[in-house]
């Protein structure tokens, strides 16, 4: 095992770890964790074995690792781009909400002190 | 015995709230609210955290003040005032614009169309008559709005984004706006559509003065309209 190949696991396993301690939400907390134990350990043999992303690759006829790599990449992307949309949009409400609430009950005091 | 329109009348539209969506118009506001108070008692301006002096002309020409902490949108400042308007026992709500596009005497025609004729809602068109004369560009945009409008929805109008509404309350309890930027103007319909309540188109006159041209929805505008419908 080269000693890149020592980083490359490592970097996955603290990416992973940050990952699963700091994503929100209860109901999806278990799926998001076995997504990224699975993850790591996909991660962790593609790196020990780099032939089998090629020989993978091959099945799907694109031809080199590297390009399922990049396709996966790209696909990942767009995929958290839209988790992090949805997921801002879902905030932007909540904030709505509260400050709604907020400009109402600071009008209801107002009118009472009146 | 009074018919209870010339009841309501006499009291000031008492049962009537105007809900103003507000956001930096000091230059007009005050003269908006004090045009609406000689034929409205309930005033409300919504004061979207604007960060000029709006909130206290608007206050002190008369009108009730319901202030967001922070700016949230014109969607987002009619939902509060439908809440507000609400809690407070009202029967109808009248939509308005601050910046001093609409006429009062519409208003009221609204109104009482709405109550003589049991509309539960009533919409102002700009183009059911040829009062008002918007440019080339604005008559392109606005069209193209009512077309995606009247695609997406089963009513069937001749304006979408116009400010100015009647809305009784039975309609607004069944309404919640979620587009708190301008694509609400579509919402509206979309969600007043669906209550299938009756409904009317009422012509009114836009006032495009120098003032609200310069302050108006620019066409780069009506595309974030577009997408925001697209993209829920």
């Amino acid at each position: 095992m080269s000693i890149f190949q020592l980083l490359l696991i490592a970097a996955v396993i603290i990416a992973a770890s940050i990952a699963v301690r700091y994503l929100p939400g209860e109901r999806s907390l278990a799926l998001k964790r076995i997504f990224a134990i699975s993850f790591v350990l996909i991660a962790v043999l593609a790196i020990l074995f780099p032939g089998v992303l090629t020989y993978i690759a091959g099945f799907f006829g694109i031809g080199r690792g590297t390009d399922l790599l990049l396709y996966v990449f790209i696909v990942m992307t767009l995929l958290f781009a839209v988790a992090t949309v949805r997921a801002k949009a879902r905030s932007d409400a909540r904030v709505t909400d509260l400050a709604r609430a907020v400009a109402l009950m600071e009008a209801r005091i107002r009118e009472d002190k009146r | 015995m009074n018919s209870p329109s010339a009841h309501a009348e006499s009291m000031l539209n008492n049962d009537a709230w105007v809900v103003i969506p507000l956001f930096n118009e000091a230059q007009v506001i005050g003269e908006v609210v004090q045009g609406l108070r000689g034929l409205f008692a309930q005033v409300v301006c919504i004061d979207d955290g604007s960060n000029d002096e709006s909130g206290t002309i608007a206050r002190a020409a008369g009108a009730r003040i319901v202030r967001h902490p922070i700016n949230l949108g014109q969607g987002a400042a009619l939902q509060t005032g439908f809440e507000y308007a609400l809690e407070r026992g009202a029967h109808y709500v009248v939509t308005f614009d601050a910046d001093g596009q609409h006429r009062v005497e519409d208003a009221l025609e609204m109104l009482n169309r709405a109550r003589n004729e049991g509309l539960a809602i009533v919409y102002g068109s700009r183009f059911l008559d040829n009062r008002t004369r918007p440019g080339l560009l604005k008559k392109i945009v606005l069209k193209t709005a009512v077309w995606v409008t009247n695609l997406t929805t089963r009513t069937r109008l001749t304006d979408a984004h116009n400010g100015l509404r009647v809305i009784r309350n039975d309609a607004l309890n069944l309404i919640k706006l979620r587009q708190d930027r301008m694509a609400h103007g579509t919402e509206i319909v979309v969600q007043l559509g669906r209550t299938g309540l009756p409904y009317a188109e009422h012509p009114v006159e836009v006032i495009y003065s120098d003032y609200s041209k310069a302050k108006g929805q620019s066409l780069l505008n009506s595309v974030n309209i577009l997408i925001d419908l697209i993209i829920r």
